[in-house]
């Protein structure tokens, strides 16, 4: 430190604005002393440690950007980060005194913005709360999201107006996706027929010879064994005969029992695109991990919605992948590992509740539709209506066997020498048939494009005849439908004022003036009056409105003329909570209680918040509030290592989600403290859990609540495997990452960004020197230590658990000589490496172990919990991130919650019921 | 300046020319305004001649490995590394450079939001990204071509550019689709059914302007400054859509190419990634665009190449393991030998006295400088074409970067952009001159 009255001297050049800024406050509070003398050293007068100076620091608060440029300020001198160990140090004292001069400073000038302008920027929908808000108008299951570019984040929420942005290109992809999310929604053809359709394995739907050697399949006689999961094992070719015909909901029905295994498996029920080379573009969808728990045939239903061009998909991928060698020997015949038995799987549908579907009728109900003659669809599955050409099941094909030959002896029994001539035989009889057809001398049943069109176009594993000799349907076109009907009102422009005149309140969330709806109307009949089509001229009326500043923005950040400013009102807090709790527009309860004014009752509002949280659609709210939260959103990020986390498969990447999702929902149904947050003695996992946790069996895919012994280290989302493995790469983790993380999601203190120019610290994947050996000289260099010794601490207590979320005591390593070796199934790719050492000291001295202990130091603070719990539900609820003016607020909310004990299904109550709530 | 749409391009090499596909009797696109790229009273930058030119930027998200690509030597008579011996032929018409980054861009592969942006800390919470190069080009001369700019990503989502406020631009992934944009024509019954979509989008947005005008007046100053976005935006897209009934109601350039077709294969980056360079080159050669942007994203899958067996990403994190760096180098050279391709395809075609390479500008490179590591600094850099005197590795310090947006500006300038400042710039590249 240089010359005190030096220092002065100069800040009072270089500071005028600051002192501005803090002049009028009592000499006392006075926060010139403190900075001049800690402070100007290294951010005054030239120097610049950091690129932060005093200088820059604007002295007039009323901008917004102003007083974030302080907030920076006093959170590091707030959390002890500045001034750096080893410059002179503020007795405790006088850093009380600082902090609390700027931050009543700073929250005099932030309420003062309130009061006038509201504490939110104007908000708009981000793309989730656009496709369900268009889904529940539309009563429609939409898929447009993705049609909309990616919304910017803050503090890792996607509802802070003042991230979200708006562009030419947002604009343009909104009206592309009110075109789909309108073609989604209506339907002009006659009531399609359910079908209901058995395939099976053995018979029309059979495998491809192609893959007969390798494939981990065998058929038996009431079914197909599957043994390995999807990759590489072209199980997903399977079913590639049917493809959904229309959007709708389906009934799926699959009979299977278990092989060779005492353990349940599950049979994993995906839909996807089609065939073998199948792309990723189109997008996965999982429907259920279906539990096959009994070697009796047992039949397992779901139902659901599904989409036209989707086929589906159906394999065991708990179980490790695995191809069998082209030997010719067939050694599936002989293998006695796990598997499932597929005996069928029957689908039903489309099941429709309504003709026309209920988002036409939302969108042109009432307008009739004439036929258009002459146009007619066809059944994308027809194929399936008639006999295979080359009947799969060896029963229907007699005559391609040899008499007197069992063709089960040589699909289920063992291959003997006679059963391998009739293999060759039979695959020869097989092959003379397949050129025929491409000759053009055989006629097959029906035509098959891609194969008969151009044969010698067919790349390599294009599709080739199936086991039964009909060629999957790899390329198969996408299911167009024609529309056979068309509308045709009785008085266009009078249907047309009825249906957007009835569309605009429930589209704008608020009753619209008569002037306003007469624009949108005259709108459409100006198109009407150019000619174009009805349906052509509503379409750009919907447009229009969806488009709207109405819709796209949340009506609490507008403003409300002639109201109270500084609160919203009934409909705009009828918005509030549902775009919260439902992460969707107000359904007509709540807006029928928003024009009677009695949903800011305290009582009605009350019972409101609960029957939205019993409604499905607060699943919305569980799935999008942790997925930002805890950055579950980014759970497909990384693709673990399976060479490293042969553990890893589909079913546990769902479990995991599944787990921290029922875990915060069984919070809020039982009311729980929010420290179960940090610690609990409970965890909500299912089966695979449980074995993946190393805890007592637990039955089923769906969560069970399970006690914890005393000892263990699971308890509290930290160490749930999905943040677990959102917070790691994949192949490694670190502990600065997971640090990090730990102080902004779970503690609610943020650390800095690292100072320009540091390369992060980078594992050694060799293993020579584990992560916590380099992260030493975090502690000896002291321009990281203020705050490495913040970060570090949670991280290494979280380095006992690996990419997978799996506890571990040592690290794994590849094992270099079988990397890049074909075919070793059974044998680990991995080697034990250096242990783990979890314990550590946090940055006041205290010393940990592990994370056990380090949870019950955190959890000792409930009062800080809370604090982070409503300051997240805040930000996603509210769409603004919360500052120093809301403080006292804030710890009302906290106050009233300790009344009950910190529950948090109370925290959600007091949140709601609150003044911050309410303010624009 | 308004010569450059006069002639057609002519091509000096016959067997490139079939290559390239092109009807190349056919003349110029007229163009809809017969002005120069920048307004006229625009100061000529020492870098522009006045000569039209373009621009494309390709980022490989996944790196190249740099032992494989940094020359050991710099200066014109560098020695070429492995990777680069693969575009030896073309040694005179680009430049390698080692030692750029944008400072202050980290955070692994997010920095691939701010290759041409440069804007700080990708991966932070607090991160806003702004313009990328390629856009505030085409905001300059977007308006003289069918489409102000493409912007592609080969395989999945994302892409390189970014609007003024920071918002991503989704890339189109779709080959066959942007070229029946471009090159197919529609029947006289097609266009007029496109111009009234297109007017009827017009009429909405003019509508919805209105409403927005109306709410405007009673909002406070932040929430109208960020509602002055929505409005703008509204008033873009508006005028856009007056702007492309003029273009469709012109006739599409012929070329004598069918529709390529879409790689379904997400494994596929190079194959993807080759589809799109040869969809630029035609787009620059009939002048539909003058900007273009790329983002090759390698994927997780093996991709279908001899000679590799495990999936690009995971190669990527090779940690230096013999194997799986031989089994980059192979996907690696590959997307130099497209690049290769796709440069000769430019260096094919003339445009009056030039070659359209000397007229384009192609920066080939990636946000990664290690992506075993997932460093940011240290990036893998090359400019061909746009008539520099090419030829040479411009090394600058491994230790202290010099800032890529310093290239960038260099480029705004050869572009005729009087623009002296860009992300972090801190002038022009030192080296390069044209």
């Amino acid at each position: 430190m240089t010359n005190g009255r030096h220092v002065v001297l100069r800040l009072a050049n270089g500071l005028a604005g600051l002192i501005l800024v803090v002049s009028t406050l009592a000499h006392a509070d006075d926060p010139r002393q403190f900075l001049s003398r800690y402070c100007a050293d290294c951010h005054a007068d030239g120097a610049n440690e950091g690129e932060f100076t005093l200088e820059s620091l604007p002295s007039d608060l009323a901008a917004i950007a102003h007083l974030d440029s302080w907030q920076p300020v006093l959170e590091r001198i707030e959390t002890d980060i500045m001034p750096p160990h080893d410059a002179e140090q503020p007795t405790v004292e006088e850093r009380d005194q600082v902090v609390r001069a700027l931050k009543s400073r700073i929250a005099a000038a932030q309420k003062k913005r309130q009061t006038k302008f509201g504490r939110v920027t104007v908000r708009r929908l981000n793309a989730r709360e656009f496709e369900n808000t268009l889904s529940d108008i539309l009563r429609t299951e939409l898929d447009v999201a993705d049609l909309l570019p990616e919304d910017a984040t803050s503090q890792g929420f996607s509802t802070v107006g003042a991230t979200l942005n708006v562009s030419s290109v947002q604009m343009e992809a909104y009206m592309t996706a009110i075109d789909a999310a309108i073609d989604q929604s209506i339907s002009l053809t006659e009531r399609p027929e359910k079908q209901t359709f058995r395939l099976s394995l053995l018979n029309n739907h059979g495998y491809m010879v192609t893959y007969r050697d390798q494939h981990p399949a065998l058929p038996v006689v009431d079914g197909m064994n599957l043994y390995a999961t999807e990759a590489m094992s072209h199980h997903h070719a399977l079913w590639g005969h049917y493809v959904v015909p229309r959007d709708g909901r389906y009934r799926i029905r699959v009979s299977a029992y278990t092989v060779n295994s005492k353990q349940p498996i599950a049979l994993t029920l995906r839909a996807g695109g089609n065939g073998h080379k199948e792309s990723l573009r189109v997008k996965h969808e999982l429907l259920e991990h279906l539990e096959i728990s009994s070697a009796e045939p047992t039949v397992h239903e779901w139902t659901g919605h599904l989409k036209r061009g989707h086929y589906l998909h159906l394999y065991p991928s708990e179980l490790p992948k695995r191809r069998f060698p082209k030997n010719g020997q067939y050694e599936q015949v002989k293998w006695r590992g796990p598997g499932v038995c597929v005996q069928w799987m029957e689908v039903e549908g489309p099941i429709l509740d309504a003709w026309p579907p209920a988002g036409q009728e939302v969108l042109f109900g009432g307008v009739k539709r004439t036929p258009i003659k002459g146009i007619q669809n066809s059944d994308p599955n027809a194929q399936l209506h008639s006999r295979p050409l080359i009947p799969a099941d060896p029963r229907d094909r007699q005559s391609d066997w040899p008499p007197g030959v069992n063709p089960w002896k040589l699909l289920a029994g063992p291959l003997n020498h006679e059963a391998q001539f009739i293999a060759r035989d039979y695959s020869q009889r097989r092959q003379k048939i397949i050129d025929l057809i491409l000759a053009g001398k055989h006629q097959p049943a029906k035509p098959l494009p891609d194969y008969v069109a151009a044969p010698h176009h067919l790349p390599i594993g294009s599709p080739l005849p199936t086991y039964g000799g009909e060629p999957i349907y790899k390329d198969a076109p996408f299911p167009t439908i024609l529309r056979t009907q068309a509308f045709a009102p009785a008085d266009a422009k009078a249907e047309a004022e009825r249906l957007i005149k009835r569309m605009l309140p429930i589209a704008f969330r608020q009753p619209v003036k008569e002037a306003a709806a007469d624009r949108y109307v005259a709108l459409v009949h100006r198109w009407i009056d150019e000619g174009v089509s009805f349906e052509s001229a509503m379409r750009t009326g919907y447009k229009a409105i969806f488009t709207s500043p109405r819709f796209l923005f949340h009506q609490s950040t507008l403003p409300t003329p002639s109201e109270d400013p500084s609160t919203i009102n009934d409909f705009a807090l009828a918005e509030r909570l549902s775009y919260f709790l439902w992460n969707s527009t107000p359904d007509a309860e709540l807006r029928k209680l928003a024009r009677q004014n009695r949903l800011s009752q305290h009582d009605v509002l009350r019972e409101q918040t609960e029957r939205m949280l019993r409604d499905p659609r607060s699943e919305r709210f569980i799935e999008d509030f942790l997925g930002q939260w805890l950055d579950l959103h980014e759970i497909n990020f990384t693709s673990p290592d399976l060479n490293l986390y042969p553990e890893y498969d589909p079913v546990l990447h769902w479990s995991m989600l599944h787990e921290s999702q029922s875990f915060f929902r069984h919070l809020i149904e039982e009311d729980l403290p929010a420290r179960n947050l940090i610690r609990s003695d409970f965890v909500t996992i299912n089966r695979r859990l449980a074995t993946h946790y190393g805890l007592p069996t637990v039955e089923g895919m769906k969560a069970s609540v399970v006690e914890l012994p005393k000892d263990s280290v699971r308890g509290g989302v930290m160490t749930q495997a999905a943040v677990l493995k959102v917070t790691a790469n994949g192949t490694n983790t670190s502990p600065v990452i997971r640090g990090v993380w730990v102080l902004e999601r779970i503690l609610g203190k943020p650390s800095p960004p690292p100072p320009p120019g540091v390369p992060a610290v980078e594992p050694d994947i060799r293993g020579a020197v584990t992560i916590r050996q380099q992260l030493e000289k975090h502690r000896s260099d002291t321009a990281c230590a203020s705050c490495h010794a913040r970060i570090d601490p949670p991280g290494v207590a979280l380095e006992s658990f690996d990419p997978v979320g799996r506890f571990r005591e040592n690290y794994r390593v590849l094992n270099q000589e079988l990397i890049g070796v074909k075919r070793v199934v059974d044998q680990p790719r991995y080697q034990t490496g250096l242990p783990v050492d979890s314990s550590y000291l946090l940055s006041d001295g205290t010393t940990f172990q592990d994370i056990r202990e380090l949870k019950a130091i955190y959890a000792k603070d409930e009062f800080a919990i809370t604090r982070m719990l409503v300051d997240r539900l805040l930000v996603y609820s509210t769409g603004a991130t919360t500052t120093v003016a809301d403080e006292d607020e804030i710890l009302k909310i906290i106050e009233r919650s300790a009344e009950d004990e910190f529950g948090v299904r109370s925290i959600i109550h007091h949140v709601i019921q609150s003044r911050l709530f309410r303010i624009p | 300046m308004t010569r450059i749409h006069q002639k057609p391009m002519t091509t000096h090499r016959r067997q490139m020319l079939r290559g390239a596909g092109v009807a190349l009797a056919l003349p110029w696109l007229p163009s809809l305004r017969r002005k120069p790229a920048v307004a006229d009273e625009r100061r000529l930058l020492p870098e522009s001649d006045g000569k039209p030119r373009r621009m494309v930027f390709i980022c490989n998200n996944l790196g190249l490995h740099m032992p494989n690509f940094v020359p050991s030597d710099s200066g014109f008579g560098y020695t070429a590394s492995p990777y680069l011996r693969v575009l030896d032929e073309l040694r005179d018409k680009y430049t390698v450079f080692s030692g750029t980054s944008h400072p202050h861009v980290d955070g692994g592969h997010a920095a691939e939001k701010s290759f041409l942006t440069a804007v700080p800390h990708p991966g932070s919470g607090s991160f806003r990204n702004s313009i990328s190069v390629d856009q505030l080009v085409a905001e300059q001369v977007g308006n003289r071509t069918r489409i102000p700019s493409l912007v592609l990503s080969a395989n999945g989502g994302g892409s390189l550019s970014w609007t003024r406020g920071g918002v991503p631009i989704p890339g189109e992934t779709s080959p066959s689709r942007v070229f029946r944009r471009l090159f197919t024509p529609g029947s006289p019954e097609e266009v007029k059914q496109q111009v009234t979509r297109l007017r009827q989008g017009a009429s909405v947005m003019d509508m919805v302007l209105g409403e927005a005008k109306r709410l405007k007046k009673s909002l406070s100053r932040d929430d109208r400054d960020k509602f002055e976005e929505y409005t703008t935006s509204v008033r873009q897209v508006e005028r856009e859509m007056v702007r492309r009934q003029q273009w469709e109601k012109q006739p599409k350039p012929r070329v004598d190419q069918p529709v390529p077709v879409d790689i379904r294969d997400q494994a596929d980056t190079i194959g993807t990634s080759k589809l799109m360079y040869e969809l630029i080159a035609l787009a620059l050669q009939t002048d539909s665009t003058r900007i273009a942007s790329v983002l090759s994203v390698g994927f997780f899958a093996v991709p279908p190449i001899e000679g590799v067996t495990e999936g690009y990403h995971t190669l990527s994190h090779h940690g230096l393991a013999k194997d799986k760096l031989a089994q980059l180098a192979v996907i690696e050279k590959e997307h130099l030998g497209i690049l290769r391709d796709f440069l000769f395809k430019l260096e094919s075609t003339t445009e009056e006295e030039d070659t359209l390479l000397d007229r384009t500008m192609v920066l080939f490179g990636s946000d990664l400088g290690n992506a075993s590591s997932h460093n940011n600094t240290n990036l893998p850099i090359v400019l061909a074409g746009g008539g520099f005197k090419h030829g040479q590795h411009l090394a600058f310090d491994q230790a202290n970067n010099e800032p890529l947006s310093n290239l960038y500006v260099t480029m705004l300038q050869r572009m005729g952009l009087p623009v002296e400042r860009f992300g972090s710039s801190t002038g022009r590249i030192r080296g390069l001159e044209a």
